[in-house]
């Protein structure tokens, strides 16, 4: 009897756990999951929206790039070599401004229509087009053309640079010659989108809201599909049976979990319910460092930390002024003591990671030579230095490192400098509209290429956001955007970054690190640069 | 007691009126834009983009075209269980989300039914400790069981849900593994969401609770009952609990409201997909719309909170009249 009751109590259990189960469709734990092929990927926020004509995020990116290949794909190793997608060769004309690609036969839909030239063409047109709002847009404005077009300056699209010769090839003729097009084209901004889904919801082709990305009416040409999308919990997407590369596909779906909280993702990693993490509170890098030191990932990441000073506002008017400041801050000490991600201290705008790009260092630390160029400016010693504000966004990291550096600035300078914190929002304004003293920024690369960092700086750039302009500096950038050989391409940025870091209207502090946990059952997940994962070539052991 | 309940009501629908405006118009005062980003968009293209939303219109015209929009105008309650509720049973359309490729209608209809249990479960749990907890210590004044449950409260009430959410998380869920650490998924998902959110109210009604019975417990009426020798169980939970939980009727207004608009950090702290967390973000994001949607769903719910309790003392206190 004894025995029979302890079975009886068992298969209550198990029958409760199989009715609780089953009443929500809970989603499997790590090992459940690996066991299945399924990934359970941390993801940041709640994605805004699936429509890679729409989305400007990473977190988006992360999801539309496992649901929509474009002409050319991730490389599963090097961010900076291309791999086929939907072209399957290319072919540039001689001087690199014009490009003919030869789609596969193979691509297809997901609902089984084959991916043609004209998609891409129409896709482009629905970006381009005026009405439809594209945030990225500019990223398209190396065709001919087509900032015309989007400015409403032409408006017959035919004349713009992209043209379906025939079903599966397309020529895309540039601005001018672009060898490092390829690296652009990796963007999501270049994505195609399947024409009949797009017009079938909302309000057809320019509804910038349209429902078309969600569940149950997605249509794409990735390795994955979009399956389920629970707003605020997660997207699942299932390996696509239409894919040209399905074969290579070893992941049968991946959970993308939308979590807000980096404390909460970390107790899902730690208890189990995440093979990889997003990112990892800055306060347990430390921590972690000891406990989970094999899961524990800090990879370099195309981006840059810096300060960027009002140049319209008197001290920092004076180059003297903005260099001494530069020169004086110490980013072994902040990157050792404060950051604590093993971030690599930036002493130049263009951070490393380009194979034929010097890494060089354009700034030193050293505050003699700081305070001579603050004396020469008029301030010995600090002596009549103004107070100013140091902004930033209301983060406690970004508090941390200001702190650490008005401190040293005071300590070696003798200036002072007031914190100001401001909501995100508020902080983004107040940068845009040059109403700030000092304010924190950071920039990320959109694309394998030093350009994406530096024509940030040209006096018509919307990002600048500083006040400064060097007509040299605009000058080598649009050298740079039509030079015919790489070797022109990277002595034109070489120059202007020279000429950037000479009059110092940015201060780097630091190239930011990507940091999270990875459990080691993720097999084929090599450090990106850019952090564009090719899910299909992610398997779980 | 009808004219009562219909003036109350034209009260009501008064206040929710004066609350969208005001919101309507302060979030619209608030520094920053929706558009913004780190990348900034040139002019042109955040033109198309209010021309879009119809955000590049007078403030007034965009502000009477949202009250057409959102005023009900039919009332089909066949149609309550439909994809799109608000639109479907009462005519409402709360406009478009800047940040979801959703509507503001869809988003309330998905997220509030999980807040809406959320909240109705923390206040279960509330009521269940705090009335008990409090009856006891009443009951064995200046004992042992008067004091170990009063300083619990008191800890309780000061200890905040961003305290206490991570550490049951961490508790149950990482180290014993009872729960799930976070989601909303399967029932159990509800356990330490609903304990976080429902504790801290347990603390507060446990001490309204004791006050209130004691004093009732201090009356005459009560001498006179234990004179006449009436069992002393009779005695609390027929005489005095009637009386000593009246203050507590009174608290369960604000407590509603309370649970449901504050369930935002327990909702982030254990990734629920609830109501408390669009309300928080919409503001961060000025999603105009969206905030204006959320914040009419909580004056909805408040008022009527409010209006019921006021319903239930009466008829719980003799005392009191339905008067205007």
């Amino acid at each position: 009897m004894i025995r029979l009751g302890r079975i009886d109590f068992r298969g209550c259990v198990a029958l409760a756990a199989a009715l609780l189960a089953g009443c929500g469709g809970g989603i499997p734990d790590v090992e459940e999951a690996t066991a299945q092929g399924v990934l359970l990927k941390g993801n940041g926020s709640e994605p805004k929206t699936l429509d890679p004509q729409v989305a400007t995020g990473v977190t988006e990116n992360k999801i539309i790039s496992s649901l929509i290949e474009g002409l050319i794909a991730y490389h599963p190793t090097d961010d900076e070599l291309p791999e086929p997608g939907v072209a399957e060769r290319w072919e540039p004309n001689e001087d690199y401004s014009e490009w003919t690609f030869f789609l596969r036969e193979d691509a297809l839909w997901s609902n089984g229509d084959p991916v043609t030239a004209h998609d891409f063409v129409w896709s482009y047109e629905r970006m381009l087009t005026p009405e439809f709002g594209a945030e990225y847009v500019e990223m398209l404005y190396s065709m001919e053309n087509a900032e015309e077009f989007h400015r409403g300056e032409l408006t017959d699209f035919s004349a713009v640079g992209v043209e379906a010769l025939d079903e599966r090839t397309l020529r895309i003729r540039l601005v001018g010659p672009t060898p490092f097009f390829l690296g652009m084209l990796k963007h999501y901004a270049w994505y195609p989108v399947h024409p009949p889904t797009v017009e079938a919801y909302g309000t057809g082709r320019l509804d910038r809201s349209s429902p078309w990305t969600l569940q149950g009416r997605f249509v794409g040409n990735g390795p994955f599909v979009l399956e389920e999308w629970r707003v605020n919990q997660y997207i699942r997407v299932t390996k696509s049976p239409t894919y040209w590369d399905r074969d290579r596909v070893r992941l049968n779906e991946i959970y993308f979990m939308a979590i807000e909280d980096v404390n909460t993702e970390q107790r899902m990693y730690a208890s189990g319910r995440l093979h990889v993490t997003n990112t990892v509170p800055s306060n347990d890098i430390s921590n972690l460092r000891r406990t989970r030191p094999d899961e524990l990932r800090l990879e370099p990441y195309l981006g840059t930390y810096f300060y960027r000073f009002n140049t319209t506002r008197p001290p920092f008017d004076d180059a003297r002024v903005r260099r001494a400041l530069a020169m004086s801050m110490d980013r072994e000490a902040i990157v050792n003591r404060v950051t604590l991600g093993d971030q690599t201290p930036a002493y130049a705008f263009v951070p490393p990671g380009f194979d034929d790009f010097p890494r060089r260092r354009l700034v030193a630390h050293d505050p003699e030579a700081a305070r001579r160029l603050l004396a020469e400016a008029g301030f010995p010693e600090g002596h009549g230095f103004p107070r100013k504000f140091l902004l930033f966004n209301t983060l406690e990291d970004h508090r941390k490192i200001a702190e650490a550096v008005v401190s040293m600035w005071n300590r070696e300078l003798g200036i002072d400098f007031q914190l100001e914190n401001k909501e995100w929002r508020v902080y983004l304004e107040a940068q845009s509209q040059l109403d700030f003293d000092l304010s924190r920024a950071g920039w990320i690369g959109d694309y394998m290429d030093p350009i994406t960092f530096l024509e940030l700086w040209t006096s018509d750039n919307g990002n600048n956001n500083t006040g400064w302009s060097n007509e040299r500096y605009d000058e080598l950038i649009r050298k740079a955007f039509r030079s015919e050989t790489q070797e022109e391409h990277y002595a034109a940025l070489i120059e202007a970054e020279e000429i950037l870091m000479e009059a110092m209207p940015v201060i780097p502090v630091y190239h930011y690190n990507r940091i999270y946990l990875i459990r080691p059952e993720v097999r084929g997940w090599n450090p990106k640069l850019l952090d564009n994962r090719p899910y299909k070539y992610l398997y779980l052991e | 007691m009808f004219r009562f309940i219909f003036n109350r009501i034209l009260q009501s629908v008064v206040v929710i009126f004066i609350v969208v405006t005001i919101t309507f118009f302060m979030v619209r005062l608030a520094p920053g834009d929706p558009f913004s980003s780190e990348r900034r968009i040139p002019d042109y293209i955040q033109q198309r983009i209010l021309e879009h939303y119809g955000l590049d219109r007078p403030a007034v015209e965009q502000y009477w075209r949202y009250l057409q929009g959102a005023a009900p105008k039919r009332f089909r309650p066949d149609k309550l269980f439909t994809e799109d509720p608000l639109l479907n049973a009462f005519g409402i359309d709360l406009g478009p989300s800047y940040t979801s490729a959703r509507t503001v209608n869809q988003i309330i209809a998905e997220t509030f039914p999980v807040s809406f249990e959320l909240g109705a479960w923390a206040l279960l749990i509330a009521i269940l400790f705090g009335v008990s907890a409090g009856m006891t210590a009443s009951v064995f004044r200046n004992t042992a069981l008067d004091y170990v449950p009063m300083s619990v409260a008191m800890a309780g009430i000061c200890l905040p849900t961003f305290v206490m959410g991570p550490i049951l998380a961490l508790i149950f869920g990482v180290w014993l593994g009872w729960f799930n650490v976070s989601g909303w998924f399967v029932p159990a998902d509800r356990v330490l969401p609903a304990v976080t959110l429902g504790l801290v109210y347990a603390a507060v009604i446990a001490r309204i609770t004791r006050g209130g019975m004691l004093e009732i417990l201090s009356q005459d009426f009560i001498r006179t009952a234990q004179a006449k020798g009436v069992p002393y169980g009779k005695i609390i939970f027929k005489h005095t609990l009637r009386g000593g939980l009246l203050p507590v009727v009174t608290y369960m207004g604000p407590a509603l409201a309370g649970v449901i608009s504050g369930s935002f950090v327990v909702e982030t702290i254990f990734q629920i997909p609830g109501l408390g967390r669009q309300f928080v973000q919409s503001a961060f994001n000025r999603d105009y719309f969206l905030v204006l949607g959320t914040v009419s769903v909580y004056a909805v719910l408040i008022t009527l909170a409010n209006l019921t309790v006021d319903i239930v003392q009466v008829i719980l206190n003799p005392r009191l009249r339905f008067e205007d």
